[in-house]
């Protein structure tokens, strides 16, 4: 083991599992719990109460502890699994909103879990008080539950929450270990292997974003198992790859949809709706879809047909702390940009908290990427397209261009990129093209969507 | 007309238990086991026996007149959610709304209640900054709020007293100790005129309200269901919500959750008192002398 051949005489002590944590203190990656969002424009809470205190071992759900702001009580819940290394605040104490709560020392992947296991074996001088703990430990987990099926503490949790006999499910992690998904696949919430691009959200988020980092310690390469998002991103992205795609790029100017934005801030604000501009570009998109049904569509396996969907369930790509989800909104046709809004609203809530429902990440038909909206910037990308479906839009931040009026003056505009993709062995580049440019119409004069308001 | 749907499905319960530990069991049972996002939104309407409810951080030395409550038989209890300290019997009506984190709005909330109960009385209630509900004219506070937020799940819930006798009201919320008592539990903020919809409308009754807040709520869904509730034989059967109820009503929760304080007694004492038990001792704190 590398740890081992690094630490040279302590390579023994680093051997034991996560129960021993002062020596592998240098290699679990420590993140920072940060409160989130409790709404109502709540900045700061006061903790009341802890439920845990330095050196307790968590797992996700757990209680963490109670704040309260005025009238509200809130439990806050843990979104790791790990150890807690430090409290931020003393009861009575004021927390900030999006600031520390506590560190928790996250359990490091499966793979670390097993090799100490190993190397118990041979037997170790020191610490040998530890060394008899072990094998009693890791043995009574197992047999515990369910004789000698390998798994996590999360996983059986998860596993006895669910009323599932870890010993009926098919394990698909090393040595037969059952992971997160095999569990969640056997209870059907995600299909097992589905081409239709649904996403397998509930997986763990084991690698929390600092977890690839931290391995810079080590010296040599390490086999990062891929899991959760990024293994539902392979799956997807290959079938992806088989659909010869071809781009349109465009520049929109949204002056008009700023200014529009401007005007509804209050209305927005007095029905409780957070105004992006995604919901512009979703219904506008949702308008022009009904001139070119053949873009709101799907393939079937065998390339016959190409199912024009009645519904436009458009599929919005989110940034969530386990990585990329795509959950859709269903029927936008028929939805007011307001009550778009608040669908954004709610899946992106639901996203942070990693809670998107199956029901949200199946029956896409035509998707779009705001890249712009991640702040990341960005102008012109190179979508992908989410199979079984035909197209894509990826659209860029908005940026303050200089550019010609109609009587030939430099003005300062508002300006966003656009990069459609579509599947080029049933849509061609002027169906796209028309789509584009109606969309870029509704959006350069919204009293068009006004217009056909019902 | 653009309308923001609330969701699809909207459920009204009513519970035939008038004994506030049951309630409040009941009520923080639905918050832990029914999932808003699958099964839609929930409201759930009681009245109970004359109690006394303290807001989870709160202090029962310093809020409620211990002494006097134990004379008169009246209830003590601890609620989940946060808040001040309120008083209610058979004339108060408690609504409790439950919704997801991000559907959780108060001001909203009080606004289709105090709407409902507008046009069915004759009274004119106005929702307040501090999200209580007020007489007019004249300021009168006839409902307080409280809210309860965890696990991406929300409840808000308030009181409506329709009719109450305000002098049992007063006494059992001013505590003889409340000087003698420091500490950091939250305190409730005395309303300078307390009232209840009899007294501007003789005819308003728990039903009516019950009745008009209900209709209401109704419109706000596609679908909505109403349902009358055993409590008390529901959680005779569920173990579940039986240890909830347990919880309730034990000393360890009602008083030995009081926040760390201080008390100074009549003789210049001064104690400590930590999850109720005097500092050092595990001797249960009391005024009894």
């Amino acid at each position: 083991m590398m740890a081992a051949r690094l630490l040279g005489t302590s390579s023994r002590i680093a051997k034991f599992s996560r129960h021993f944590h002062t020596a592998k203190a240098a290699f679990l990656p420590v993140v920072q719990f940060k409160l989130s969002d409790i709404g109502e424009g709540i900045a700061e809470v006061q903790v009341k109460e802890w439920y845990v205190k330095e050196g307790d071992t968590i797992s996700q759900f757990d209680k963490v502890c109670e704040v309260q702001s005025d009238k509200a009580a809130v439990t806050i819940s843990s979104r790791y699994d790990g150890i807690v290394r430090k409290l931020y605040h003393d009861v009575d104490g004021m927390a900030r909103v999006g600031q520390a709560l506590i560190d928790v020392e996250v359990e490091g992947n499966v793979e670390e879990d097993e090799k100490p296991k190993k190397e118990e074996k041979k037997g170790a001088v020191t610490s040998t008080p530890q060394a008899s703990k072990e094998p009693a430990t890791s043995a009574s987990e197992s047999s515990a539950s369910d004789g000698k099926v390998l798994a996590t503490p999360a996983v059986r949790r998860l596993a006895m929450e669910n009323k599932v006999k870890l010993s009926s499910v098919r394990g698909s992690g090393k040595e037969g270990r059952v992971l997160k998904e095999d569990v969640l696949k056997f209870l059907g919430q995600v299909p097992a292997d589905h081409s239709s691009g649904s996403t397998n959200i509930r997986t763990t988020h084991q690698a929390p974003l600092p977890a690839a980092k931290s391995y810079e310690a080590l010296k040599e390469d390490v086999a990062v198992p891929i899991r959760g998002y990024t293994r539902a991103m392979i799956k997807t992205m290959t079938e992806a790859l088989k659909i010869p795609h071809f781009g349109y790029n465009d520049e929109i100017n949204v002056d008009a949809l700023v200014k529009l934005r401007g005007e509804l801030k209050d209305f927005a604000k007095e029905r409780h709706v957070k105004l992006s501009y995604m919901p512009f570009f979703i219904k506008a998109a949702s308008l022009a879809l009904f001139e070119f049904p053949g873009l709101n569509a799907t393939t079937d396996d065998k390339l016959e047909n190409i199912i024009h969907k009645a519904s436009h369930n458009i599929c919005l790509a989110m940034d969530t702390p386990g990585g990329l989800v795509v959950p859709n909104i269903k029927n936008c046709e028929q939805r007011s940009i307001f009550e778009i809004a608040q669908e954004i609203t709610r899946l992106m809530e639901a996203g942070k908290r990693q809670q998107i429902g199956r029901e949200d990440l199946v029956g896409g038909t035509f998707t779009l990427s705001n890249i712009g909206a991640l702040k990341i910037g960005g102008t012109y990308a190179s979508p992908v397209i989410f199979p079984p479906q035909v197209a894509i839009g990826a659209i860029g931040a908005i940026e303050r261009l200089p550019r010609f009026d109609k009587h030939d003056n430099v003005i300062a505009a508002n300006v966003i990129k656009v990069s459609w993709c579509a599947d080029h062995r049933v849509v061609d580049g002027a169906t796209m093209a028309r789509f584009g440019n109606r969309w870029k119409f509704y959006l350069e004069h919204p009293s068009a969507m006004l217009a056909q308001l019902k | 007309m653009c309308t923001i749907s609330r969701g699809k499905i909207g459920k009204i319960l009513k519970s035939t238990s008038t004994c506030i530990f049951e309630n409040l069991a009941f009520e923080e049972h639905i918050f832990r086991t029914h999932n808003v996002e699958r099964s839609g939104e929930v409201l759930l309407m009681w009245s109970n026996r004359p109690s006394v409810v303290i807001g989870r951080h709160q202090n029962p030395w310093v809020e409620v007149n211990l002494p006097f409550a134990k004379e008169t038989n009246i209830e003590i209890a601890r609620r989940h959610s946060g808040g001040g300290t309120v008083y209610h019997d058979q004339g108060n009506l408690n609504i409790s709304l439950l919704t997801t984190h991000a559907q959780h709005c108060r001001p909203k909330n009080l606004k289709f209640i105090s709407d409902a109960l507008n046009s069915n009385f004759t009274v004119q209630i106005v929702p307040n900054s501090r999200d209580d509900m007020e007489l007019q004219p004249g300021n009168r506070k006839c409902s307080g709020t409280a809210a309860r937020i965890a696990k991406g799940q929300a409840y808000h819930h308030l009181t409506l007293l329709i009719d109450a006798d305000l002098e049992i009201l007063k006494k059992s919320l001013k505590s003889p100790f409340r000087d003698q008592i420091e500490s950091n539990a939250t305190r409730s903020v005395r309303a300078l005129a307390v009232g209840f919809l009899r007294e501007d409308d003789g005819n308003a009754s728990v039903e009516g309200a019950e009745m008009a807040i209900s209709e209401v709520y109704r419109k706000l869904f596609e679908q909505s269901q109403f349902e009358t509730i055993d409590v008390s034989s529901k959680i005779a059967a569920n173990p579940e919500i039986l240890k909830i109820l347990e919880e309730l009503k034990s000393w360890k929760w009602i008083y030995g959750k009081s926040p760390k304080f201080q008390f100074s007694g009549e003789n210049g004492q001064e104690i400590e008192v930590k999850d109720g038990l005097i500092m050092g001792t595990d001797q249960r704190f009391s005024t009894d002398f």
